[in-house]
């Protein structure tokens, strides 16, 4: 005799899909209409990427992990407080990684946003900006 | 300007809470520190944020500063070739302002002996 079809569609419920879905990007579209803006990416709170705008992107992204990690060293020694934004720049352009939800152990959306923009970019506006996203 | 003038200059501005400059080897140079400030974490400091500034520059190779933001400060650090500036920031509504005094020392930066 058969089994019934519902003994065999009882599975284990798996739990650990919920914390390894991807979180949702904030919108590429509207960070990139952001002033000065030229490329992006945002990654969740492990570098692991939800989004890269471009190529130039991805290889600034590749480089976040290991920038955050030696200037949180540094603020941290230093007992200057805890890094949540850092900004590099030359005479041209901007290279900013801002920190989103940090305090929020469950937050949804991107932890990092990694930004390239021209020289005229404000990284506070810009941080305002982002904010309103989430 | 050399470099206790450029420290003057920053002093003055109003807006800086405390700065100072090191050598690419850690050596102290010259520097106006707030009392908080452990002066003996220095030299670590001078490499760590050489060894940012070095990171950074795989990708970006013309970088010159660096700007941290924590929930105590902002803290520049800005290349300006046989020294490194070290600027903190206590009042992150303040931080634009140094940014332009940065700007003025190290256009004027003209290191001793070099």
């Amino acid at each position: 005799m058969e089994h019934p079809i519902e003994t065999r569609l009882q599975p284990p419920l798996d739990l650990t899909i919920v914390s390894i879905m991807k979180p949702e990007p904030l919108n590429p579209d509207v960070i990139a209409a952001l002033q000065g803006v030229k490329h992006s990416f945002q990654t969740d709170r492990n570098f692991q990427e939800i989004h890269c705008s471009s190529d130039a992107a991805a290889k600034l992204q590749e480089i976040a992990p290991t920038c955050l990690r030696l200037a949180s060293k540094l603020t941290a020694n230093a007992e200057l407080g805890i890094l949540y934004r850092m900004q590099a720049s030359s005479d041209h352009d901007h290279f900013i990684i801002l920190a989103l939800n940090s305090e929020v152990p469950n937050a949804p959306g991107p932890r990092l946003v990694g930004l390239h923009t021209d020289h005229t970019t404000d990284i506070d506006h810009l941080a305002v900006e982002l904010t309103s996203l989430l | 300007m050399g470099n206790h003038e450029l420290i003057q200059y920053l002093s003055r501005s109003g807006n800086i809470t405390g700065s100072f400059l090191v050598s690419p080897s850690g050596s102290y140079l010259a520097g106006d520190l707030p009392d908080f400030f452990d002066s003996t974490k220095i030299p670590a400091m001078a490499e760590e944020g050489y060894n940012v500034l070095e990171a950074i520059r795989t990708k970006l190779p013309d970088a010159k500063e660096i700007r941290l933001d924590t929930h105590l400060s902002a803290i520049f650090l800005r290349d300006l070739g046989k020294a490194l500036l070290v600027v903190l920031v206590n009042d992150s509504a303040k931080a634009n302002s140094a940014k332009i005094a940065i700007d003025v020392v190290a256009r004027r930066y003209l290191p001793e002996g070099g």
